[in-house]
C-alpha cells in the first residue's frame, strides 16, 4: 500500500510538471507573439519596463527556471498581462470560492440523485421505472449542459420568472446553474450505479446471502448497496476538479463570477499569463483530487486494500 | 418418476428388433442451436434491439441531411442578407435566419458536416493511435509495456479540456487544429482498453499455437489480436464520437471553435446563446441536433456493447 | 416421462417417518436466450434423517439445479418449476410456501447450502465473522455480540487456525480451504436439518479436498444433519455416500446404496462413470476410459433413452422408447432397457466389453 501511494504521488508530480511546462511554453509559443502585439504601441522605454516586469527580456530557458522557482518557493504564478499589477494567485483566490460552492452543490445533487436513481433502476430492472431512469440518464449524457442551462434559463426565468436569471447574490441564484451542472453527473452516476448494482446482484455471494434466508430488503441493504456504492467513489475525483474546469460554460451563461467564467474571459482577452496560471491551478486540483480519492478508496474498499497489500496470509 | 418392478417391465409390449444391437446410425451429436460466429451473433442481437436500430436510422438520416441539406434551400451558408435579419422560421427560411440574415437551415447542415466530420475523424484518429499504442504495449509486454503505460497514465491525468484549450491557443483555429488539440490525449483511454483486451487474449492457446508455428509478430497482431479486440474498440469509438462533437461545441463557447463564416453546431449554438431570450429558435435547432446526435451515438453504443459483449453470449 | 405414469406411488415411499425430504416429479425449466431448457426432468427421490445422498453426474446434467430447487434459489426470472412438482420438507410442500416463510422458516434455518467456489460465494466487503454471525442474527434472538462469540466457536468447530484473528479478516485474506471452512461454519450456524453441498471441493486442491470432506462428515455425525452432496467425482461419492444417485440429461438414471452402485450397477452410464475414475488398483498400462460424445441438448430432450447415442450397449428399443425406472432391489433401481427380462446380456451387445 505504501509503495502504491508513493507511486501514485510520483505520477501526480510528474503530470503536474508536464502540464505546467506545456502551459508555460504554450503561452510563449502562441503565434503572432501576443506579448509583442500588446506592447507594440507603447513607447520603447515603458515597453522595456514591461518586459522586465514579466521577465520577457530573459532567454526562454531562464524564464522557465525562474517560473518554476517562483512557483515552488512562493507559490507565485505571476501577474496578469491585461491588468498589470494584478496577481494571478489573488485572482484565483477571489474567484475560486464561487466555483467551489457551485461545484459542491452540483456534486452533492449529482451523486445523491444519481445513486438513488441507479438503485431504483437496478431493482426494477426491465420495468417502466428502469426505462424511465435510463431514459433520463441517456438524455442527461446526450444533452450538453449548455443546452440544458439555456433551456432552464429560457423557461424557468425568462418565461416563468421562477428563478433569478443571472448573477450571484444568494442561494436562489445557485439553484439553476447547479442543476444544469449536475444533470450530466446525475446521469453518469445513475448509469454506473445501475450497472454496479446489477453486477453485484449477479454475484455468487448474493446466492450465499439468499441461502441464509433473509428478506429482499436486508439483502439489498447489507449485501448489495455497500458492494455497489464503493466503486462510485472513484468517479468522485475527476468530478471535483471538473466542477472547476467544466463549469466554464455554465458560469458564463449564468454570469457567475467564478473561476470558469474568468478563465473564458482570460482566453478571449488573450490574458495569457492568467490562462497559464489558472490552467496550472485547475490541473493541480484535478490531479490532486483524483489522487486523494484513489488513495482513500484503497483504504475504504477491503478488496482493493488487500490486493495492494500483496495477497493473503495463512495456509 | 415411477418405479416399476422387473415383472412389470416385462409386460411392456416390445417390437421384433427391439433387443438387437442398434445399428450404428449416428444420431449422436445433433446440434440444435444454430451455430453463429461472433459477428453474426452480434448482428442478430443488435437487430433485435429496436432502440439501437432507431439510433442507426437517426444517424443515417442526420448523415444524409448533412450531405444534401445545404443544397436544399438554394441559399448559401454565408450569404448575408441584411433585410432578413433574425427572421422567424418560415416557408422561405425553414429554420429562420441569424443576426446577419443567413439561412439557418443551410447553416445547420453545413455546421452538421463540420461537427460530424470532427467527431468521426477524431474518433478514428483516437482509435488508430490507441489500437497501435495499446496493442504494441501489450504485445511486447515487460519494460516496453511498463514505460508506455506510464506515459499514458501521466497524459491521462492531465485534465482534457484544459489541454485542448492550451493547444488550440498554439495551433490556432480551424478544423485541423481542433482535431489535433482534441486528439492529443484523447487516445489514452483507447490505448488502455486495447491493452487490457490484448493482455487477456495473449495467453490464450490459439495465439501460443500461432507463435509456435513461427508466425511473425505483425501477423499475430493484425490477424489474431486486432480482430479479437475489435468488439470493444467499436463500442469505445461509438462513445468517442459524441465527445468530440461536445468538445468542439465547448471550444466554440469559449471562442476557440471553428471561425466564421464557417460554422459548426457548437458555434451556432454558442452564437445563439447570447440572444436566446429574443430568438430562442436560433439556439433550438443546433442544440436539438447536437442532442439528437449525441443521443443516437449513445444509444447505438449501448446497443453495440450489449451485442458485442462476449459475456452475454450463451 | 409419459404423462400417465406420473402419479407417484405413495404406498412404497411414504411409509417411513424418518424421511425428511421428499422430492416428487421435479421439473425445472430455464428460459434462456437460445430457448427453453428442460434442465431437470421428472426427478423424484427421498432423503432420510442423518443420511448422506450423493448426486453424481456430468456438468449440465441438472444436479446443481436440483439442489438449488430444494433451496428455492433457482436463477430468478428465467427459471420455472413444473406444476406437478412437489418438494416436501417434513411433509410441507416448500414450493407452495410464501416467499416470506421461505426466508424465515426454511433457508439457512432448516436447509442450508455450501457452494462450489468459496472465493466468489463469500461477500468480499464483509468480515468472516460478520458473515457467520449474520446467519445467527437472522434465525435466533441473539444480539450482535453473542452472535460474534458464537461465530468464533463455529470457526473453532470447523478447525480454522487462529480463529480470533480470522474472525476479523476479509475472505480475500484467507486461503481457499479456509474459505470453504468459513462457508461450512456459516451453513451450519443454525444447525440445519439438511445441508446441501454443491461440489464443495471442486475448486480446492487435492490435499484440502480430503480435509473438507472429512470435516463435513464429522460435523454431520455430530449434528445428525442429512446431507445432499452434489459432485461429478465418483471417488468422493465412494468415500462419503450412504446412497448414490446418478443423473444424466436432467434425469435420475440409477439410484442405490453405495455398495449396490459400486458392485451391482446396471446402467451403462454408471459403468462408464466408474471406468473413468482413476484408481490405485488400475495400475495397468491401460488408458483411462473416457466416454465419447456429449450429453443431449435439453432444449429438445430426447423422447427415447437420452444416453442411447453414447451407449455401447444400445438396442433398438433404446432408440424407440424412453426407459422405465425399474427396481433391482428395494433400494436399487435404474432406468435402462437392459434390465428387461428379454434383453440380451450386455456381453452379447458390447462393443467395448463389459466392466
Amino acid at each position: 500500500m505504501g509503495k502504491y501511494i508513493l507511486k501514485r504521488i510520483l505520477y501526480a508530480v510528474i503530470a503536474l510538471f508536464v502540464v505546467s511546462t506545456i502551459a508555460f511554453f504554450a503561452v510563449r509559443m502562441i503565434p503572432g507573439n501576443p506579448i509583442e502585439a500588446m506592447t507594440e504601441k507603447l513607447p520603447d522605454e515603458i515597453r522595456q519596463q514591461v518586459f522586465e516586469q514579466y521577465g520577457f527580456d530573459k532567454p526562454i530557458m531562464e524564464q522557465y527556471k525562474l517560473f518554476f522557482k517562483e512557483l515552488f518557493t512562493e507559490g507565485d504564478l505571476g501577474e496578469s498581462l491585461k491588468y498589470r499589477g494584478r496577481k494571478v494567485t489573488d485572482t484565483i483566490a477571489s474567484y475560486a470560492p464561487v466555483s467551489g460552492l457551485l461545484g459542491a452543490e452540483a456534486i452533492a445533487i449529482g451523486v445523491i440523485s444519481g445513486i438513488i436513481l441507479g438503485i431504483v433502476a437496478a431493482l426494477n430492472r426491465g420495468k417502466w421505472l428502469d426505462y424511465l431512469v435510463m431514459f433520463i440518464a441517456v438524455v442527461g449524457i446526450a444533452v450538453p449542459n449548455f443546452v440544458l442551462a439555456s433551456c432552464f434559463q429560457y423557461f424557468l426565468t425568462i418565461r416563468f420568472h421562477l428563478f433569478p436569471t443571472t448573477g450571484w447574490e444568494g442561494f436562489s441564484y445557485t439553484v439553476l446553474p447547479a442543476l444544469a451542472l449536475s444533470f450530466n453527473s446525475t446521469a453518469k452516476y445513475a448509469r454506473y450505479m445501475r450497472a454496479n448494482c446489477l453486477d453485484v446482484l449477479n454475484q455468487d455471494y448474493i446466492i450465499t446471502a439468499k441461502s441464509k434466508g433473509m428478506s429482499k430488503f436486508r439483502l439489498i441493504r447489507k449485501h448489495v448497496l455497500k458492494n455497489s456504492i464503493l466503486p462510485i467513489i472513484t468517479l468522485l475525483g475527476p468530478q471535483i476538479a471538473l466542477m472547476f474546469g467544466g463549469a466554464f460554460v455554465i458560469e458564463r451563461i449564468f454570469a457567475i463570477p467564478g473561476l470558469g467564467s474568468y478563465f473564458v474571459s482570460s482566453v478571449t482577452d488573450r490574458d495569457y499569463t492568467m490562462v497559464m496560471g489558472q490552467t496550472i491551478f485547475i490541473a493541480a486540483l484535478y490531479i490532486l483530487s483524483v489522487l486523494i480519492v484513489d488513495i482513500l478508496y484503497g483504504f475504504i474498499d477491503p478488496r482493493i486494500r488487500i490486493s495492494q497489500r500483496g495477497g493473503r496470509d495463512g495456509n | 418418476m415411477e418405479i416399476k418392478t422387473i415383472e412389470e417391465l416385462a409386460c411392456i409390449p416390445v417390437e421384433n428388433d427391439d433387443f438387437a444391437a442398434a445399428s450404428d446410425q449416428d444420431e449422436g451429436d445433433v446440434i440444435l442451436r444454430p451455430s453463429l460466429n461472433y459477428w453474426q451473433d452480434a448482428w442478430r442481437r443488435l437487430r433485435k434491439n429496436p432502440v439501437a436500430i432507431l439510433a442507426i436510422v437517426m444517424l443515417a438520416a442526420l448523415a444524409v441531411m448533412c450531405v444534401v441539406g445545404p443544397g436544399m434551400t438554394g441559399y448559401d451558408y454565408d450569404a448575408v442578407s441584411l433585410s432578413e435579419k433574425n427572421a422567424l422560421p418560415s416557408s422561405d427560411h425553414w429554420f429562420g435566419t441569424d443576426k446577419m440574415g443567413r439561412d439557418l437551415f443551410t447553416r445547420v447542415w453545413i455546421g452538421g458536416r463540420i461537427s460530424m466530420i470532427l467527431g468521426i475523424a477524431g474518433a478514428a484518429i483516437d482509435m488508430l493511435i490507441g489500437v497501435v499504442y495499446g496493442g504494441v504495449a501489450a504485445y511486447f509486454g515487460g519494460k516496453t509495456d511498463a514505460i508506455m503505460m506510464r506515459i499514458v497514465e501521466i497524459l491521462a491525468s492531465i485534465p482534457y479540456l484544459l489541454l485542448v484549450v492550451l493547444v488550440s491557443l498554439i495551433v490556432g483555429k480551424g478544423v485541423g487544429s481542433l482535431l489535433i488539440a482534441m486528439c492529443l490525449t484523447g487516445w489514452c483511454h483507447m490505448a488502455r482498453l486495447v491493452r487490457g483486451q490484448v493482455l487477456q487474449l495473449k495467453d490464450q492457446e490459439y495465439l501460443l499455437a500461432a507463435k509456435a508455428l513461427g508466425t511473425p509478430w505483425y501477423k499475430v497482431i493484425f490477424r489474431h489480436l486486432i480482430p479479437n479486440t475489435l468488439g470493444v474498440v467499436i463500442v469505445a469509438v461509438t462513445f468517442d464520437v459524441p465527445s468530440f462533437i461536445f468538445g468542439e461545441a465547448f471550444l466554440s463557447y469559449i471562442g476557440l471553435g471553428v471561425q466564421a463564416p464557417m460554422t459548426s453546431w457548437g458555434s451556432l449554438a454558442s452564437n445563439a446563446q447570447q440572444t436566446m431570450a429574443f430568438y430562442p429558435y436560433q439556439l433550438f435547432f443546433p442544440a436539438f441536433f447536437i442532442a439528437l446526435t449525441m443521443l443516437s451515438f449513445q444509444l447505438l453504443g449501448d446497443g453495440l456493447r450489449d451485442a458485442l459483449d462476449p459475456k452475454l453470449r450463451q | 416421462m409419459n404423462e400417465q405414469k406420473t402419479n407417484f406411488d405413495t404406498e412404497t415411499s411414504r411409509d417411513d417417518s424418518d424421511v425428511i425430504l421428499d422430492v416428487r416429479n421435479l421439473d425445472v425449466y430455464l428460459n434462456t436466450y437460445s430457448g427453453r431448457i428442460h434442465a431437470v426432468r421428472d426427478v423424484s427421490f427421498t432423503l432420510k434423517k442423518g443420511e448422506t445422498l450423493v448426486v453424481v453426474g456430468e456438468s449440465g446434467c441438472g444436479k446443481s439445479m436440483t439442489a438449488r430447487a430444494i433451496m428455492q434459489l433457482l436463477p430468478e426470472k428465467i427459471s420455472e418449476v413444473g406444476e406437478r412438482s412437489q418438494i416436501l420438507f417434513n411433509g410441507t410442500d416448500i414450493l407452495k410456501m410464501p416467499e416470506k416463510k421461505k426466508e424465515t422458516e426454511l433457508r439457512g434455518k432448516y436447509i442450508s447450502m455450501i457452494f462450489q467456489d468459496p472465493t466468489t460465494f463469500l461477500n468480499p466487503t464483509m468480515t468472516v465473522g460478520e458473515q457467520i454471525a449474520e446467519s445467527l442474527l437472522l434465525h435466533s434472538k441473539m444480539k450482535k455480540k453473542e452472535a460474534m462469540e458464537q461465530a468464533l466457536s463455529l470457526l473453532k468447530m470447523v478447525k480454522i487456525t487462529n480463529p480470533e484473528k480470522r474472525i476479523r479478516q476479509y475472505p480475500h485474506e484467507l486461503s481457499g480451504g479456509m474459505r470453504q471452512r468459513v462457508m461450512i461454519a456459516m451453513a451450519l450456524a443454525c444447525e440445519p436439518k439438511i445441508l446441501i453441498a454443491d461440489e464443495p471441493t471442486t475448486a480446492l486442491d487435492v490435499t484440502t479436498q480430503a480435509d473438507i470432506m472429512e470435516l463435513i462428515r464429522e460435523l454431520q455425525e455430530k449434528m445428525g444433519t442429512s446431507v445432499i452432496l452434489v459432485t461429478h467425482d465418483l471417488g468422493i461419492a465412494a468415500e462419503v455416500g450412504d446412497r448414490i444417485q446418478v443423473m444424466y440429461a436432467g434425469e435420475i438414471i440409477e439410484t442405490g446404496t453405495k455398495s449396490e452402485i459400486f458392485k451391482k450397477a446396471v446402467h451403462p452410464y454408471t459403468w462408464a462413470l466408474m471406468k473413468s475414475v482413476p484408481s490405485a488398483q488400475s495400475q495397468t498400462e491401460e488408458k483411462l476410459y473416457s466416454l465419447k460424445g456429449t450429453p443431449p441438448d435439453l432444449i429438445a430432450p430426447p423422447k427415447a433413452c437420452a444416453f442411447a447415442p453414447r451407449c455401447e450397449y444400445c438396442m433398438g428399443i433404446c432408440r424407440r422408447l424412453h426407459p422405465v425406472m425399474a427396481a433391482e432391489s428395494e433400494s436399487h433401481s435404474a432406468g435402462c432397457w437392459l434390465m428387461h427380462p428379454d434383453a440380451p446380456k450386455p456381453e452379447q451387445l458390447g462393443k467395448g466389453g463389459t466392466i
